[in-house]
């Protein structure tokens, strides 16, 4: 009984300062979302959240995508450097995502690099290099940014593929293609999934990048809520949206442990 | 790869119905030859195992017949077939390693019918197939069991199955049994031999670091030094006559005294050694020409205490162990420790005393020191 009521008083602090500072403010949002639940049915917020959800889904599957086949080529097909530019992807973690969006501002921007030279190439005129403030500059900058976070648990996986299951694969008669098909893939899927639930995950909270970027047209949630908040001090619409973001978020955060649970009991088993 | 040379038509010959061949094959990472075999040839249902020391070859010289090194000189043949230039999927050999290497996603069925689905065998013809093989190695009814619900033994046993099914005329063995236990490995020893006696004509290259493995299976045995052919033969034979000091050494234990020899009688067939001052008589045949240097190679077992005529002589008794069935002598004679047995009830002097010692004329061998 007394080790029960000492295990109650060390939960104690962690439990109030996890109130006062999540909990707590949580509530609050979920509390005055009740009142501005109108926002929810207007045309803004269904534009917001198909933007959302559709960005970050493109985001996630060029992240995807692009860190599968970057980590087949380290793993598989070695060259020099290759591990020096992998160490270079994944320092893009530690950078601040507005600095990304900055980098491609520079280079594929109205004033930008690409645009410069094209410019000196075949006279002035319009941008002839023009996706960076649309949607597909969100993407690609989100791509960037959240690729690593795919790439690093996929190098760690075909690392702990035993080359000799590919050697005996090719022994059978399989070539690359069924190779890559019937043995690496299937041994790719959970790392991919999860590095991907991640990536879909900060994707969906994307502030920076949309902000910075600039993109016409381009309201997400994110992006709504602050609208909401700052710009019309509609604070329970503000709630209302953030409510529906924090659902989302979540749903995905309960998938990727999933995953990653899955992950690790594939790597112990 | 340099261009190979043409065989003599009485080697292509044989080469043509050999189970597997390196010749003339050089395999180098970067300056450093890491194979260099001149002529190793097994015949069609042989069992060869390669022993050596680590980074001797042996399993360099199983992944250049697969067609996982590629060879900077030489050819390969496999059932008959020159395969140098052939990729590894384009030879049809089985392979077993030792991680047993099983796709952990798929069934253990599935695991066995993977070479048959990448050569497009029907379906039904696959399930046929696979219930065979599992059969052949005491696995049916595991089919749908997972590789990581299985102990060692068991992945193994299914990773023979899977070498099996595309029915090679040739399997690849790298130290399947090293990572499984005393007990185990020696039941899966017999299983292998029993399987080799149903499919007598698939031939097995099988790499192992155990020499108890090698001498139970293999109908010869090729030991591999520093890349090179040291030895080849049966176990019985590199054993009981070993062709170098290196041979003598890492097959069993060998007790090597330098000796000089004094003449051969040919009426009796014996040659006179002397060790020392010690005169012995060994039943060798007649050589041509002596070797500048030469040992006497006594295998442990052959040197007994108050041992049988001619071949008697006195050393110190160093240490003795009792082993149950036998006592394990450690002697000093000429300067050199010697290894000798004893029976368990042989009395013996105390440790430091003098003892006598045996051999017979015909459990003695010659060997160059090349060392």
């Amino acid at each position: 009984m007394r080790k029960r009521g000492a295990g109650l008083g060390l939960a104690g602090p962690p439990a109030l300062v996890l109130g006062l500072t999540l909990a707590y403010p949580l509530a609050l949002i979920l509390g005055t979302a009740r009142r501005g639940a109108g926002v929810l049915a207007s045309g803004a917020f269904l534009a917001a959240l198909l933007h959302t959800v559709a960005i970050a889904l493109a985001a996630t599957a060029g992240a995807m995508s692009l860190a599968l086949v970057f980590a087949l080529v380290l793993a598989f097909a070695p060259f020099p450097g290759g591990r020096a530019c992998a160490r270079v992807a994944e320092t893009t973690i530690a950078l601040p995502s507005f600095l990304i969006a900055l980098a491609l501002t520079f280079a594929y921007g109205s004033a930008g690099v690409v645009n410069g030279a094209l410019a000196a190439l075949f006279g002035p005129g319009g941008p002839r290099v023009d996706f960076l403030y649309s949607a597909w500059g969100v993407i690609l900058a989100e791509i960037t940014i959240y690729m690593p976070f795919v790439l690093r648990p996929l190098l760690a996986t075909f690392d702990a593929i035993d080359r000799a299951q590919i050697e005996i694969a090719a022994g059978l008669g399989a070539g690359a293609g069924v190779i890559l098909r019937r043995v690496i893939l299937p041994a790719a899927v959970p790392a991919l999934l999860a590095g991907g639930s991640l990536c879909l995950l900060l994707t969906l909270n994307e502030f920076g990048v949309v902000l910075f970027i600039g993109a016409k047209g381009v309201i997400t949630l994110p992006v709504l809520v602050y609208d909401k908040a700052i710009q019309e001090f509609d604070y329970p619409a503000a709630c209302a949206i953030a409510s529906v973001n924090i659902g989302l978020a979540l749903a995905l955060f309960a998938t990727y442990r999933l995953l990653l649970g899955r992950l690790a009991h594939d790597a112990v088993h | 790869m340099d261009h190979p040379l043409p065989l003599a038509a009485s080697e292509a010959a044989v080469l043509t119905a050999c189970g597997a061949g390196l010749i003339d094959v050089a395999v180098a990472f970067g300056s450093t030859v890491t194979l260099d075999i001149p002529h190793l040839v097994a015949a069609r249902g042989e069992i060869l195992a390669l022993i050596g020391p680590s980074g001797s070859g042996k399993t360099t010289a199983l992944r250049a017949v697969a067609g996982f090194v590629r060879p900077q000189r030489g050819r390969i043949f496999a059932a008959g077939r020159d395969v140098t230039a052939l990729p590894p999927r384009a030879r049809g050999i089985g392979m077993v390693v030792q991680s047993y290497a099983l796709f952990p996603h798929l069934s253990v069925g599935d695991n066995v019918a993977f070479g048959l689905a990448v050569r497009g065998v029907p379906r039904a013809e696959r399930r046929q197939r696979v219930r065979e093989c599992l059969d052949l190695i005491g696995m049916g009814g595991f089919e749908t069991r997972l590789p990581r619900t299985l102990s060692g033994g068991q992945q193994q046993r299914v990773a023979i199955a899977r070498a099996l099914a595309i029915r090679p005329p040739l399997l690849l063995l790298d130290e399947p049994l090293s990572a499984l236990d005393a007990q185990i490995r020696a039941q899966m020893v017999d299983e292998i031999g029993r399987l080799h006696a149903r499919l007598p004509d698939t031939t097995i290259l099988y790499v192992t670091h155990d020499q108890a493995e090698a001498m139970t299976l293999a109908h010869r045995i090729a030991i591999l030094n520093r890349g090179r052919l040291a030895g080849l033969g049966s176990g019985r034979a590199l054993y009981e006559r070993p062709p170098s000091r290196f041979v003598a050494e890492f097959l069993g234990r060998a007790n090597l005294l330098p000796i000089r020899c004094l003449g051969w009688d040919g009426a009796r067939g014996r040659l006179a050694v002397a060790c020392g001052e010690t005169r012995f008589e060994l039943a060798t045949p007649a050589l041509a020409s002596w070797p500048a240097r030469m040992l006497l190679c006594l295998r442990p077992h052959h040197l007994v205490a108050d041992g049988g005529a001619p071949n008697r002589f006195e050393a110190t008794l160093r240490r003795v162990h009792w082993l149950g069935a036998q006592q394990t002598l450690a002697v000093e004679f000429a300067g050199t420790l010697l290894a000798a047995t004893a029976s368990a009830s042989a009395l013996l002097p105390p440790e430091g005393a003098r003892i006598a010692l045996g051999f017979a004329a015909e459990d003695a061998s010659l060997v160059a020191d090349d060392a």
